[in-house]
């Protein structure tokens, strides 16, 4: 069984230039990886009819700079269908969105893309936080946030982990396992941001961001797009290269949108995305081959390895322990890109870009021992989520 | 132990969390509760999470009591006019453990931090107004 009566699928996917500061418009970066999907689809911009983004032109500088409306204008689109914004299924809801939109005749290819230019927006800014505490005042969900000492998710994730350090008795050493594995892995991609290699004892000697959380647990902001473009299968064009057919999407959500004040502080959003996606599918966990787990900050990775039912909840940190599990030979292979934490906060996208080269067999240096056909991408944390299953036979 | 500038970034409410702020500047934790089904809730809302109840009545949580769910120790220097470290911690309120107040923990040293300590709310001063904070509380009200 195949959600969307089989019709939704990947054709094409593109990736701009990346790098940790460009100086480039976020744009600019948008319009090089859609014309990259394109390109790569076998299409050419006449045939795009639907653009979809998260999230959109919304939010703190940085977080996003390209939104429908000016990628559309310099790509020149006429289209039947489109769709921006931040409150969907997370960083990757525009592909489940797409997915509806060309299963139920709206449009027949969508471009899905996402833009950020962290790096130089922080540059600008003088740092991180005075990006994130540019103005005075705090209003909304913030006037609980900066003016109370909370500058950044990182304090939020930190805090999560701290609670599920002390109910389940995860360790620094397990959790470095996340860092670890995206950095052997980043050694292989070229586009990574970060590929030296990183021992152990590295990470537990890492600088201190809000314990016990070390620079390793927390991405690495960048200027880059991805690009994908979502088709309706009955109007693909004559090509040696069959689709990825999109089997599934979790879109659920139960949490509150409030930080804090979740009932329980060690489940996320991801949670209620991962049920709904399994709902809608006859595949299950263990026909997973590669996962593509959010790691905007190390934790993240534990909660959707467990919100997916790879391991039972509290087990994530024995499962990952040996490094081996989610290594590119393991059982269980994660974020073979080097993941956010090395090579670079592309949102969600980075894995998503990833699964499709690992699906169709062209990730080249880095690609899988073994040709993997089912995969799953999952982005967000805290109460923002969203994921999907990927299928290419 | 440091603490964050206060008052380097002020609270900016709306009419809804007015009430709120207004109790902060009086040394009053302020909450609503839903007069239908009897809800405590925070952060400040325009109905009912619970019932959908619309009658909310704003009330003082006295002793504002509570304990520390989960913690974490900033050492990064977000703005140059941070005094780092500072602890970061949501306490789960005696009265309600589902509602967390999320805030700095002052007055306890880094290491004694630890889940389950018995802390109460109290307000600092920043640039004419008062922010809530975690603080331990005396010992014999534990």
């Amino acid at each position: 069984m195949s959600l969307f009566n089989g019709r939704a699928v990947i054709s094409g996917v593109g990736l701009s230039e990346v790098g940790r500061r460009i100086g480039r418009s976020p744009v600019a970066l948008a319009a090089e990886a859609c014309l990259a999907a394109v390109s790569d689809a076998g299409l050419d911009l006449r045939y795009i009819d639907g653009v979809a983004t998260h999230p959109g032109e919304f939010g703190r500088p940085g977080y996003s700079g390209a939104g429908v409306y000016h990628v559309k204008d310099v790509l020149g689109l006429s289209l039947q269908w489109y769709l921006g914004g931040a409150e969907q299924a997370g960083q990757l809801g525009p592909v489940a969105e797409a997915s509806m939109a060309v299963s139920s005749g709206l449009a027949t290819h969508v471009l899905c893309f996402r833009s950020t230019w962290e790096g130089t927006a922080q540059a600008g800014a003088g740092s991180r936080g005075r990006l994130l505490a540019s103005d005075h005042l705090a209003s909304g969900e913030n006037q609980w946030r900066q003016p109370l000492g909370l500058f950044s998710p990182a304090h939020y994730f930190a805090m999560y982990a701290r609670r599920y350090m002390h109910q389940y008795g995860l360790t620094r050493e397990q959790l470095a396992q996340v860092a670890l594995v995206d950095r052997a892995n980043a050694a292989l991609n070229s586009n990574a941001i970060y590929t030296s290699p990183m021992t152990l004892d590295d990470y537990l000697g890492g600088r201190m961001v809000t314990d016990p959380l070390c620079l390793y647990d927390c991405d690495a902001p960048c200027d880059g797009a991805i690009a994908v473009v979502v088709s309706d299968r009955a109007h693909l064009p004559l090509s040696p290269r069959s689709p990825i057919t999109i089997n599934s999407v979790g879109t659920g959500t139960s949490m509150p949108y409030t930080w804090d004040q979740q009932p329980n502080l060690t489940r996320m959003a991801a949670t209620d995305a991962a049920a709904t996606l399994w709902n809608r599918t006859t595949l299950t966990p263990r026909d997973v081959d590669f996962a593509g787990l959010y790691d905007g900050f190390s934790i993240i990775t534990l909660f959707w390895l467990e919100a997916l039912g790879f391991c039972g909840e509290g087990e994530a940190g024995r499962f990952i322990e040996d490094g081996e599990t989610i290594s590119r030979n393991g059982r269980l292979p994660i974020n073979t890109d080097g993941g956010q934490l090395s090579a670079g906060r592309l949102h969600g996208y980075g894995f998503l870009h990833e699964a499709c080269l690992q699906l169709w067999g062209r990730a080249e240096g880095r690609q899988l021992p073994t040709q993997p056909q089912v995969a799953v991408v999952a982005a967000g944390g805290g109460p923002i989520a969203g994921c999907l299953l990927l299928v290419h036979d | 132990m440091g603490t964050p500038a206060w008052g380097r970034v002020l609270p900016d409410p709306s009419t809804l969390e007015e009430p709120f702020w207004t109790g902060c500047r009086e040394q009053k934790l302020m909450l609503q509760r839903c007069e239908r089904c009897g809800k405590l809730l925070y952060p400040p809302t325009p109905l009912c999470r619970r019932c959908q109840g619309v009658t909310l009545a704003w009330e003082e949580v006295a002793p504002p009591y509570g304990k520390i769910a989960t913690y974490t120790v900033n050492h990064q220097q977000w703005l140059p006019e941070l005094d780092v470290p500072y602890v970061l911690a949501m306490a789960e309120l005696d009265i309600d453990p589902h509602i967390r107040v999320t805030s700095v923990l002052i007055g306890v040293p880094t290491s004694l931090v630890q889940i389950g300590l018995p802390v109460q709310v109290e307000f600092v001063d920043a640039e004419g107004l008062r922010l809530p904070v975690l603080a331990p509380r005396p010992a014999e009200t534990t």
